[in-house]
């Protein structure tokens, strides 16, 4: 807890030998006692437990600490907000692109300054107009640099992910929560949390119901923009988008809780690194996340065809998502197994000899079926 | 005559650095040695007790030992390098220039080029003395051959706070004089009662965070004790961040609570000390932290973010926070005024804390580290060539 | 429930989008059993010089109560002089001088913050977020908030000044899903309680006459334009573009432009300006028309588009115009241009193929009723402030309050 190493007192290089206690006088940097030190690391302790108790009451909203922090931020000078200096520097452009008409009048002769007020309200139209090209000309001219930033951001995206195609809205199915097994579990997961909570790939919005009802203050996104709507009429608070764009507009612990199902289970591997970093920094401390995925297996035996090749990732199992989390902070609290169970059973239902075949049956369609395929395909006229 | 002369870039009154200076001036002398203080510049006040350094090649005698005081870029720097005579380090550490980068370039740049120039000096000290093993580090990384950790000499002089030691010694607020002191023994900051006062010390500069301090203040007042106070004592480093400052405690709405100070008196200082409650250093980079030894001092708890020396200077006489967050900072200042069990046990630990940082000892050891040395035979060979920084500009800050 | 409006300007005669869109949304509230309105508001009418010239106090509107304040100074030049200076670098400039833009832009009106800091209302709107009610307004007001911004992507909504405005309010209604997507793109408000809302459309007045006829064209078909005449609005655009397209495709067709006029009428013997004209005459104009063209790209809703639809006549919209090409994307009901080539191949297709005219404004009508009729829109919004009460207001950092800028010369407007 406390610092140092007990030897205080001189270093020496490849010299003589020193012995600590033969160097008489005062050291800042002594050892504390061991007792000392773990009743402080205790209060620090209960200190920390409180303020994790008073966030949790909603005595200290985690919204408004960061509003503290980026308040001060609003008075500092322009560089001190971190990194995109490309944008910093245009606003300097930018504020050196205006161009003041009000040349400055005062001389020291009384008889100069009439003359020079005299020439400015003479020329003052023509002075206005030349400005107003000039200024035009020089925001423009910042405009285009914007522009070109703009074009450099997206590039600089663009290389960094160099992202598969995403896949088609038309070959997601529209999620629904309701009736799902995992329903009632997220609702008892998060009943009493304070804050809000956002389901991602809502669908139909039954999950974002169900929580509100159960007094979460929860909302949805869903890709598919006429499902949110159609939930929004119902008057649940639900949009169009999907959870990693949203998650980049929210601001750091603003979230009580995530809830991620659908996409999440086929983010290419470059977006489920942002994604899982994201969760962790939007969510407030002891804040949740519940995801819903597939297992790979499943995956095969579910997903219809054409999302399940056309996806750019694949469904991880729980103790991937488990170690990718560790490395931002999200400790694992359980995984919950679930969905339709089509195991064949042994023993007290059909005979052995049915349930073997049944077996066979299936290891023969998923297996072991012909394994090759030709297409035949004809141009429209 | 044995010589230690000290050098410095400014000799300031009210300054840790030039305090330290004098100190050391008196305990050499003390010592019999002949010793002066030479710098780049001083402070009316104290014209008298300085010289410029550009006077000392004129006036060197052989044998004579240079103590430089490092802690900003200064041409000091490039004379002593090519001088002859022996060189003593005592290196008060660099604030890193990325704390001043965005807001005042040309002190990052300052900073920069004085670890330019702490890199050149530290490989032909003889010794560096520093005060906290955490500068002792960073001095030998620089390539100094043998470091020396000793406390600080603080400029409140031992009549100002070293007493003995007795508990609870009677309220200077209760007995109504503000003058008192508490050497050592318990402050009666009393429990959570209206009106707090928070106290910190030090330069209003990026570094120190006073505006960090400020956010806890503003959730102290929010959760525990709207009456709540600041007082800021320091003089600014940095225009614009001094600036920003009052707009943030204006923007807070704790214009009233928060008050800066600078120029302060001793009398005026001390007194500060002993109206306050509890002192809150959220300081990101200290090399020693003088402020934290007097707070301690005078009898009051501390609540400080670890960063830098402050656990080696306060050990377990003060709340150590690991995150500059204000909610936990405000917390923790509530639990330390409120604790009865902590504030004793605070107590006993700034017993502790004081004796090994005992200013007599220190002045003794200072002596007793530097008397090899004075007298000693100048090193034979030559002194080796001038290092590169020398007329260079750093080049721009690091980040 | 007892809701409190808080909008710049109030009354019948009020021209603003922001302003109209509030009374509408009061004025059927009030209607509404169970639920109080009033609206706290200023006494100017006109929003470039704030002068007062309502009486203060308490009055009635269509149900709704009225208490007006006055504002403490009219617009002083130094505004123009410094949203000159700050409209290039918006972002770049300190809060304090945001702050300042603020108080000048108005209006200020002291008692009206006071009467907020003191409201018994349930929940308190405020529309838009431009003004110096609104910002101060929502730093003091104890009860749960909810805020129409009616933002553009224009050089204010960058100043720092209202970033506490937005991340402050317990709630978000939005015009158009592009609006909200440019407030979250601006602030950092992705996770407060929000609606998409828009206005809804009133039933058309029955026929009466042909459109030809009101204008004098002699049943030639014409294009409509609906609204303000006025450079900004892109009339002018319209009107050259017009003129070419009869240049290159001679033909009778006609254009109208229907509303105020704020200059000289285009002076092109195919174009007919005719001024403000009564509700009957317009529905029975649009009525009549090929098709309604909007070629202004600053659109917040844009409503018009929404009441050619439910009387069966396509729209032409401005590509740039992000709200009118959310509603012909999301239904499917309209067509666009971005340059005259594009222009011109639109009209050419709607003038000729009347089916193709018919399908999209079928899709269009189907999109307005699902979404924009008053009674449903009404009961969302409810639904919205009642959940929005129920939260309870959320702490929030409370700035201090704007600062009067006295002195210096006031803006007067000759007419």
């Amino acid at each position: 807890m406390t610092s140092t190493p007990t030897s205080g007192g001189t270093t020496r290089t490849g010299g003589e030998p020193t012995d600590a206690t033969s160097v008489a006088g005062p050291q800042p940097d002594a050892g504390p006692q061991p007792d000392a030190a773990a009743y402080l690391a205790g209060v620090m302790a209960e200190i920390d437990a409180e303020v994790a108790r008073r966030r949790a009451s909603g005595e200290l909203p985690p919204a408004l600490e960061r509003e503290l922090d980026e308040l001060f931020l609003e008075f500092s000078p322009v560089g001190t907000r971190g990194s995109a200096r490309l944008r910093e520097t245009l606003a300097l452009v930018d504020g050196a692109a205006y161009v003041d008409t009000a040349v400055p009048v005062a001389s020291q002769k009384a008889a100069g300054a009439y003359v020079k007020r005299g020439i400015r309200k003479a020329t003052g139209w023509y002075m206005n107009y030349v400005v107003h090209q000039v200024t035009r000309f020089a925001w423009s001219v910042s405009r285009m640099l914007h522009v070109l930033v703009d074009h450099v951001e997206l590039l600089e995206q663009r290389v960094d992910g160099l992202r598969p195609p995403d896949v088609e809205l038309s070959v997601v199915p529209v999620g629904s929560a309701s009736g799902e097994w995992w329903d009632g579990i997220v609702v008892e997961a998060l009943a009493g949390v304070r804050g809000r909570v956002v389901h991602g790939d809502c669908g139909d919005g039954a999950l974002v119901e169900a929580l509100v009802g159960a007094g979460v203050d929860a909302y949805g996104l869903d890709p598919h923009d006429d499902a949110a709507e159609a939930a929004a009429m119902r008057g649940l608070d639900t949009r169009g988008g999907t959870l990693l764009d949203h998650l980049e507009v929210v601001p750091d612990e603003a979230l009580a809780a995530i809830v991620a199902s659908g996409s999440v289970q086929w983010l290419s591997p470059s977006e489920r690194d942002r994604f899982i970093a994201l969760a962790a920094s939007r969510l407030a401390p002891g804040g949740i996340l519940c995801l819903h995925s597939a297992s790979p297996i499943g995956w095969e035996r579910t997903c219809p065809p054409v999302l399940a090749d056309l996806a750019p990732g694949r469904p991880l199992h729980p103790e991937t998502w488990e170690h990718l989390g560790a490395r931002h902070g999200l400790r694992l609290r359980g995984v919950h197994r679930g969905g339709t169970d089509d195991r064949i059973v042994v023993g007290d239902g059909p005979a052995l000899p049915e349930a073997l075949e049944a077996l066979l049956s299936v290891v023969n369609d998923r297996l072991l079926a012909p394994g090759e395929y030709l297409l035949v395909a004809e141009r429209v006229q | 005559m044995t010589a230690v002369h000290q050098f410095l870039s400014a000799l300031l009154p009210r300054d840790a650095t030039g305090a330290h200076a004098l100190a050391l001036r008196s305990a050499f002398r003390a010592a019999g040695w002949s010793s002066e203080i030479y710098v780049e510049a001083a402070h009316d006040e104290l014209l008298h007790e300085a010289t410029y350094f550009g006077r000392y090649p004129g006036r060197a005698t052989p044998g004579d030992v240079l103590l430089y005081h490092l802690s900003t870029a200064s041409p000091i720097a490039e004379l002593l390098a090519g001088r002859a005579e022996t060189l003593v380090l005592d290196y008060h550490n660099v604030t890193p220039a990325s704390f001043y980068v965005d807001w005042e370039p040309e002190t990052a740049r300052r900073a920069d080029r004085a670890r330019l120039e702490a890199a050149a000096l530290a490989s032909r000290a003889a010794l560096g003395i520093t005060h906290s093993r955490f500068n002792a580090d960073e001095l030998s990384a620089l390539g100094c051959p043998s470091t020396e950790v000793i406390p600080v000499l603080s400029g409140m002089g031992p009549e100002h706070w070293r007493a003995p030691r007795s508990e609870a010694v009677g309220s200077a607020r209760a007995a109504g004089d503000p003058g008192g002191d508490h050497p050592g023994g318990d402050h009666p900051g009393g429990d959570q009662r209206s009106g707090a006062a928070w106290l910190f010390v030090g330069r209003l500069s990026p570094n120190k965070a006073q505006h960090r301090v400020v956010e806890a203040l503003w959730w102290y007042r929010r959760l525990f004790d709207p009456g709540a106070r600041l007082d800021l004592v320091g003089s600014p480093v940095t225009p614009a961040y001094v600036a920003a400052l009052s707009a943030f405690v204006a923007e807070l709405g704790l214009e009233g609570a928060v008050r800066l100070h600078e120029g302060l008196s001793t009398d005026q200082l001390r007194r500060r000390y002993t109206e306050a409650d509890v002192f809150v250093c959220l300081s990101e980079h200290e090399g020693f932290c003088v402020p934290l030894m007097e707070a301690m001092a005078f009898g009051l708890p501390i609540v400080a973010y670890r960063a830098g020396a402050v656990p080696e200077t306060l050990g377990d006489a003060g709340l150590l926070v690991d995150a500059k967050r204000p909610a936990t900072v405000a917390v923790a200042v509530s639990r330390v005024l409120g604790d009865e069990t902590l504030r004793a046990h605070l107590r006993r630990a700034r017993q502790d804390r004081l004796d090994r940082l005992d200013p007599d000892a220190a002045r003794s050891r200072f002596v007793e580290v530097l008397a090899p040395l004075v007298g000693a035979p100048l090193p034979a060979s030559d002194p080796g060539p001038v290092p590169a920084f020398a007329g260079q500009d750093a080049g721009g800050p690091t980040r | 429930m007892k809701l409190a409006f808080v909008t710049p300007r109030y009354g019948p005669g009020v021209i603003g989008g922001a302003e109209t869109a509030a009374r509408m949304l009061a004025e059927r509230l009030a209607r509404r059993p169970g639920w109080e309105v009033e609206v706290l508001t200023s006494c100017a009418a006109d929003h470039l010089t704030w002068k007062n010239v309502e009486a203060e106090g308490v009055s009635s509107l269509n149900g709704v109560r009225v208490r007006r304040f006055p504002t403490s100074s009219p617009r002083l030049l130094a505004y123009f002089e410094l949203d000159g200076r700050i409209r290039v670098a918006p972002a770049a400039a300190s809060l304090e001088e945001s702050r300042r833009w603020v108080a000048l832009n108005g209006p200020m009106c002291p008692g009206l913050v006071d009467a907020v800091a003191g409201t018994d209302a349930d929940v308190v709107a405020f529309y838009p977020y431009l003004f110096a009610t609104t910002v101060d307004g929502l730093a003091v007001c104890p009860a749960p908030t909810v805020l129409h911004p009616a933002a553009h992507d224009e050089p204010a909504l960058y100043l720092r000044a209202f970033r506490q405005s937005f991340s402050g309010t317990d709630g978000l209604v939005y015009h158009t899903r592009a609006e909200r997507q440019l407030v979250e793109s601006v602030f950092p408000v992705g996770s407060q309680p929000q609606i998409v809302l828009g206005l809804g459309v009133d039933e058309p007045n029955p026929p009466q006459r042909k459109g030809s006829e009101v204008l004098g064209l002699e049943g030639r078909p014409y294009l409509c334009y609906l609204g303000r005449v006025d450079e900004h609005k892109g009339c002018g655009m319209l009107a050259e573009f017009f003129a070419t397209y009869k240049e290159r495709h001679p033909s009778d067709l006609a254009l109208a432009l229907v509303g105020p006029l704020s200059g000289p009428a285009p002076g092109h013997p195919d174009i007919v300006a005719t001024g403000t004209v009564a509700e009957p005459d317009k529905w029975d104009v649009l009525r009549g028309a090929t098709a309604m063209v909007t070629p202004s790209a600053y659109e917040s809703f844009s409503l018009v588009v929404l009441e050619a639809w439910t009387v069966g006549v396509p729209v032409v919209v401005n590509a740039t115009c992000a709200a009118t090409m959310e509603h012909c994307r999301r239904s499917g009901g309209g067509l666009w241009f971005d340059t005259y080539a594009s222009f011109e191949a639109v009209v050419d297709r709607i003038v000729s193929d009347g089916g193709l005219a018919r399908t999209l404004a079928e899709a269009g009508a189907r999109y307005t009723d699902t979404y924009y009729r008053w009674p449903a829109l009404i009961d969302r919004y409810a639904g919205f402030v009642e959940r929005i009460a129920a939260r309870g207001p959320k702490a929030r950092l409370r700035p201090p309050r704007l600062a009067n800028v006295e002195g210096g010369a006031a803006y007067v407007r000759e007419h």
